[in-house]
């Protein structure tokens, strides 16, 4: 294996990577056949795929070094080059994407049916754009792709979703927009401030003035807020989150969610320490709001879509608030908890798909007994439910275990209320459960409903082995990323402590 | 005659302004004289890099600064040229009096960005302006067309007045009107704070305010970009914007820069109102063309941040908007002009299923326009953020930025049109090829100066 990809070493391959989904997005602009777009779209994401053997085959994992950096001068005005490189921390969000892409485009298969070639075309670039917003070394090269990702998902939404769709992805776009703005406000001033660079690592170093990093701490916590969402700058999630087609749902919930809060590991902790150290408290709230208040909500959910949406929400608290405890066993928690989330919510709304294409509806209250009408798809939810809830052997068990353990350290009081969470999670996972699995079969069902088909266990096993396989090894996700978070929480630390001199200095 | 040679960009376009005039006697094709014209623009600006120096006293300034602007207004008579060629507004036997027009608007402009003098400055910007006057009511049957004229006509006469004024008081206290003797004077400490220097500039002030159309002063544009003939409109709305820019950028930063207190505070308040004031009244137009004239105020209040930097770093800013608005907004225009009834919302309906390749050219203008990367409009706000937070406006920035959310939603709700709405089948789409290349032009370019910024980035 090592030697089949050493070569690969001086190869342009993450730029290569992130170009294949884009070509092949090019590529659909052709006239053809709607099979042939399906198969090429296919082709492309698992070509795309394909990268992440040597991606982690080769990489080192002794270190926190960038890997695969590739840079390229750009703008000269701006002191800027398009550099891309990939660690620890990336490296699971990266493999993540490249798992997601392909499942989409399986998702897809049988359900759009309409503008074929718009539709895969917007999925191919969704897929560059993710790559490169998690790959990106530079500010502007992230911002270039956080924007950028807002032209295809707003299309998805607003084309292929229901019929308030198109509300629903203004909706979107808007609040994403208002929250990037001071993202990009931030961005220029830093630029201004830390030494006229726009470099991630160069920043990271560059240790702002104290006053200065409260300001853009705030810019850049609105931008990523945002699109995590968290509590209360969630208000477009529910809406797009519901009315948006499945495969977009997906993305959304399964790796968009994650660029917010790989921008607090990556930029936005880094950049700002002191100021992460002075609103430690306020995040640790806010997560626990986000929590309890997505978890509260998902009770009230009528619309299947809706409660995934929220419990969604709920558990993106639960990585925000492993992230807040800067601590090393948090922020790895929070990233298993994001991989894990990803694949959880994922496989849920993608097996909703399958369940609105049989039976036309998302109610609750017109499902029922399906464990007798179609028991192989019963099966995958059941697995899948327990999952969300956090059942022992399965990932998310993992992610919050080592949340919850950190912030149990020294916060005792927001540890014990988040586990309110955990059981009001379990209450909305079993209620749904209890009513569309075990209760009386709905008599509305149409005729000869099937159950799950090859294609769509084509994509669901993939998913559910890495719920299984990170619940009970956790420790190939682990040593991974080992070097990297504990290399950005030193580097917290010891900026802190240096801030902490200075200011009893003074 | 040596000082003649740096007018030579001048000199030919006029000379083949008066060729193109005599030949429309004869020739009554549209596609010959538009291509006569941009072969004209085109040697012009062949022409423009070539000369350098000042002369007249210093009252003609051919510099790095000029030469950028005069290459750009090469562009919009190129762009307003092709324009002009497909669009059947303008008709075949007035096309030499359109192509002679827009060359002489083109002049004009030249003149004001080369302006070392204040006279110089107004006698350029009469030019422009009176030719860009009866363009408006080219569409001479049409009285809407007229009203438009008679409305830019009557408050533009009025504006000038206004910077005579100012530069006669100007004159009074610094006994020059040229602009680096005004900057010596201004650096020497002269008059400072009088209120008499206060009028002077504010006079300046108000008369630019009314040339690019900020808030308050705006109140000719929706009707003069809303009834003039399509072509018209996408040329003034690119050109004369950038001629003003180009002429109170010498006038405001070179001359009046060592007085910059006195005038930041107006082109501020300024900025405030235009960005506000353009963002919310474009969102509440029903017609398209209306509500890109509303949205081109609100584009001149993010030039006039780059210019509050108060210098040359300022200006290079605004110049990047510039070139990049030049391309999305024409591009804009000719949209609307391939489209029968493109003024109205309801020919944009469906337009994805009926021409895919036009919807997505408009969605990345659309786009461009929002500022969202990568297409360049994002390169042009990122730059004039970046002046603009370097000169201490932060907090104006962050104005801006949030009505810059209210935009997407008017440019946006258009693209919802295209993409995700039924529509009448039956709305004609022009095959006019001056009309596509204009459009496939201005896209590529969109897309290039969006992922090459450096290539309109001055450093």
């Amino acid at each position: 294996m090592i030697n089949l990809f050493s070569d690969l070493h001086a190869a342009p391959m993450i730029s290569i990577m992130m170009l294949v989904p884009a070509i092949a997005a090019l590529f659909l602009l052709l006239p053809m056949s709607s099979r042939a777009v399906r198969v090429l779209s296919l082709c492309a994401t698992l070509i795309t795929a394909l990268f992440s053997l040597p991606l982690w085959e080769l990489f080192d994992k002794s270190t926190a070094q960038m890997q695969f950096v590739e840079r390229i001068p750009w703008v000269d005005l701006w002191n800027l080059e398009y550099s891309v490189g990939i660690d620890g921390i990336s490296l699971p969000l990266v493999l993540l994407t490249l798992l997601i892409s392909p499942v989409c485009v399986l998702a897809s298969w049988q359900g759009i049916t309409t503008r074929l070639r718009g539709y895969y075309a917007c999925l191919l670039l969704m897929e560059s754009i993710m790559l490169g917003i998690f790959v990106s070394l530079n500010l502007v090269l992230f911002f270039f792709f956080w924007e950028a990702m807002l032209v295809p998902m707003y299309l998805l939404i607003g084309m292929w979703g229901s019929e308030r769709g198109r509300v629903a992805a203004m909706k979107f776009l808007l609040f994403t927009l208002a929250g990037s703005i001071f993202m990009l406000v931030g961005i220029v001033a830093i630029f201004l401030l830390g030494g006229r660079t726009f470099d991630i690592a160069a920043l990271s170093r560059s240790g702002l003035a104290q006053s200065a990093q409260i300001w853009l701490f705030i810019a850049f916590f609105i931008g990523f807020a945002v699109k995590v969402p968290v509590v209360p700058f969630h208000g477009w999630q529910p809406d797009a989150y519901a009315e948006a087609p499945t495969a977009a749902t997906v993305i959304m919930a399964a790796v968009l969610a994650k660029m917010g809060t790989y921008g607090f590991l990556r930029v936005l902790f880094p950049f700002f320490p002191y100021a992460a150290q002075t609103f430690l408290e306020p995040l640790l709230v806010i997560s626990l709001i986000t929590i309890l208040y997505g978890a509260y909500c998902a009770l009230a959910q009528q619309d299947l879509k809706r409660l995934i949406a929220y419990s969604s929400l709920s558990h993106m608290g639960f990585i925000l608030l492993g992230i807040a405890t800067l601590s090393s066993i948090g922020i790895q928690g929070s990233i298993i908890q994001m991989i894990s989330h990803g694949v959880i919510t994922g496989a849920l709304f993608l097996w909703i798909g399958t369940a609105e294409e049989r039976f036309k509806t998302r109610m609750l209250r017109d499902f029922g007994g399906l464990s007798r009408v179609v028991p192989v798809s019963a099966t995958v939810f059941t697995v899948l439910g327990l999952a969300a809830t956090g059942f022992p052997g399965m990932s998310a068990f993992v992610g919050e275990f080592l949340i919850l353990s950190s912030v149990f350290q020294g916060h005792l009081i927001i540890g014990a209320t988040a586990i309110f969470g955990v059981v009001l999670g379990v209450v909305y996972m079993c209620w749904a459960y209890y009513r569309m699995v075990l209760f009386n079969p709905s008599s509305l069902y149409p005729q000869g409903v099937g159950d799950l088909r090859l294609r769509e266990m084509m994509f669901f096993t993939p998913l559910v082995a890495v719920v299984l396989i990170v619940g009970v090894q956790p420790g190939i996700l682990l040593e991974l990323m080992r070097f990297s978070t504990d290399h950005l929480v030193m580097a917290l630390h010891s900026v802190n402590a240096v801030t902490h001199v200075a200011g009893g200095l003074q | 005659m040596s000082e003649l040679s740096i007018l030579r960009p001048e000199i030919v376009l006029t000379l083949s302004m008066l060729c193109i005039f005599l030949a429309g006697l004869a020739i009554r094709s549209k596609v010959v004289l538009g291509l006569m014209t941009i072969a004209a623009a085109g040697v012009t600006a062949y022409l423009v890099p070539s000369v350098s120096g000042s002369g007249f006293d210093g009252m003609f300034i051919a510099d790095a600064y000029g030469t950028f602007f005069k290459l750009l207004f090469m562009l919009t008579l190129i762009l307003g040229a092709m324009l002009g060629i497909g669009a059947p507004v303008i008709r075949e036997r007035h096309a030499s009096e359109y192509f002679c027009l827009l060359m002489l608007a083109s002049v004009g402009m030249m003149c004001m960005a080369s302006a070392g003098d204040m006279i110089v400055l107004y006698i350029g910007l009469e030019l422009m302006s009176l030719s860009v006057y009866v363009l408006t009511g080219f569409h001479r049957e049409n009285l809407f067309s007229n009203e438009a004229a008679m409305k830019y006509l009557l408050l533009g006469t009025f504006a000038t007045a206004i910077l005579l004024f100012g530069t006669a008081i100007v004159y009074m206290l610094t006994g020059s009107t040229n602009i680096a003797a005004i900057a010596a004077h201004m650096t020497a400490g002269g008059n400072g704070g009088s209120p008499l220097l206060m009028l002077a500039v504010l006079s300046i002030v108000v008369a630019f305010g009314f040339k690019v159309a900020a808030v308050p002063f705006h109140m000719w544009a929706p009707d003069a970009y809303h009834g003039a003939p399509t072509p018209v409109t996408a040329f003034m709305s690119v050109g004369p914007k950038a001629a003003a820019f180009a002429a109170f950028g010498r006038v405001l930063v070179d001359g009046f820069g060592p007085a910059l207190a006195v005038w930041t505070p107006a082109i501020t308040v300024l900025v405030v109102l235009t960005v506000a004031g353009g963002n919310l009244l474009a969102l509440r137009q029903d017609n398209v063309k209306r509500m890109l004239a509303y949205s081109s105020v609100a584009h001149a209040g993010y030039m006039m941040l780059g210019m509050l930097a108060g210098t040359r770093v300022g200006m290079n800013a605004v110049m990047t908007y510039l070139a990049v608005y030049a391309f999305m907004n024409m591009g804009v225009f000719a949209v609307m002009l391939m489209l029968e009834n493109g003024e109205e919302r309801s020919a944009y309906a469906g337009l994805a299923k009926r021409q895919p390749l036009l919807a997505i050219a408009m969605l990345i203008f659309l786009f461009s326009l929002t500022g969202i990367p990568p297409a360049a409009g994002f390169v042009g706000k990122f730059q004039v953020f970046l002046a603009a937070v370097g000169a201490g406006h932060t907090a104006l920035v962050v104005v801006a930025v949030i009505f810059s959310v209210v935009s997407a939603y008017y440019y946006l709700r258009l693209v919802g049109t295209m993409f995700m709405s039924e529509g009448d089948e039956s709305v004609a789409c022009s095959t006019s090829g001056a009309l596509i290349l204009t459009v496939a032009i201005t896209v590529a370019f969109v897309l290039l100066l969006g992922i090459v910024p450096s290539l309109v980035l001055f450093g």
